[in-house]
């Protein structure tokens, strides 16, 4: 019986093979890299629109809903006086915040205690934001210099402070023949 | 120049059991590439129903909330959702036969609910669950007082 001449150049099939083995490996990752980005970049758009479109609901609910009743103290006299506001707008309960605050920045002699006006804004925000969608929030508006900024986050006073992943809405109301406008952040 | 050689390699030929190995090396790996694959496509094609399903309800919530059968000044009314009638808001909705749906209205006091379509907790559910959308409406009573209230989407694959 005559023994196989085993010439080392027939490993060089073994090592074809291997070198398919290693290609195929690369290909694998590479798909499943591109595929899983792709998948990852369908969800972020994806989650971002559920945002946008949960923000716009929040905005336009909580500007039109109603607060039964609420006021401020007027301070300019010998004795405060309470001012009760009943069935108003959260829109015009923040446009009555922004004018008062406007008022007693120009004139001295003026003064108001605004805490409950803009307590009663907060609470309704805070039914729409997260008692029904567990979105943390914050309002910011302006007129002329006074600024009517709050959130449902403790410590939060300022802009600069929203978390980058947020979603923005804006609404235009009208002060004095001016354009005001209300941006809504909610983020998670 | 390695084809070459390999197609040359007649010195190298050591019969079958010399090939069986490299032969169930590249079976191996295509089985292994294969299985790969088919592993990456069940979560991807799943995602994507699952996305599909997500904007679906989206749609539907848009749809609802324009739906002037139900509307008094842009708000919901209490008054009109007592006497909706399913089939007409089904017709009107208007969704893909694929999907069965659940809209509910629930303000946030009082006990008082309403509630469209299917029941989402009596289905076994479909492979990728249940799309569902929570949002603050205004619902108007009687009496013309507003009340915010929840009204939530749900779509899933009946």
């Amino acid at each position: 019986m005559e023994r196989l001449n085993n010439n080392n150049q027939g490993v060089l099939s073994m090592i074809d093979a291997v070198l398919f083995g290693i290609i195929i490996l690369v290909v694998t990752i590479l798909i499943f890299q591109q595929f899983g980005g792709a998948l990852n970049r369908e969800r972020d758009l994806a989650s971002s629109e559920f945002k946008r479109e949960a923000v716009h609901d929040i905005q336009n609910v909580g500007l039109k809903s109603t607060i039964e009743e609420t006021g401020y103290v007027n301070l300019s006299c010998d004795q405060p006086k309470q001012v009760r506001l009943v069935n108003v707008s959260v829109e015009r309960a923040i446009k009555d915040y922004l004018y008062l605050d406007q008022l007693s920045q120009e004139k001295q002699s003026l003064s108001y205690n605004l805490s409950n006006l803009e307590e009663e804004i907060k609470q309704i925000y805070e039914r729409c934001a997260w008692d029904v969608s567990q979105y943390r929030f914050a309002l910011r508006s302006s007129y002329e210099t006074s600024e009517l900024f709050l959130s449902n986050v403790e410590g939060l006073d300022k802009e600069q402070d929203i978390p980058l992943e947020r979603a923005a809405s804006t609404a235009s109301i009208t002060l004095r023949l001016q354009r005001v406008e209300v941006t809504l952040f909610i983020w998670r | 120049m390695l084809r070459l050689k390999i197609k040359n390699d007649r010195k190298g030929i050591g019969g079958f059991f010399f090939d069986t190995p490299v032969l169930l090396l590249i079976i191996v790996v295509i089985t292994v590439f294969t299985a790969s694959l088919y592993q990456v496509y069940l979560p991807i094609q799943e995602e994507r129903k699952r996305l599909t399903q997500d904007r679906t309800c989206i749609d539907l919530k848009n749809t609802v909330q324009n739906y002037q059968e139900i509307l008094v000044n842009d708000e919901f009314s209490m008054e009109k959702l007592e006497i909706l009638d399913e089939e007409r808001l089904e017709s009107y909705l208007n969704l893909d036969q694929d999907y069965d749906y659940n809209i509910s209205f629930k303000p946030l006091e009082g006990d008082r609910s309403w509630s469209f379509g299917d029941d989402p907790d009596q289905e076994e559910n479909s492979e990728v669950g249940i799309s569902s959308y929570q949002t603050p409406v205004s619902l108007v009573d009687e009496g013309g007082s507003s009340h915010i209230s929840k009204l939530r989407v749900s779509v899933w694959r009946g």
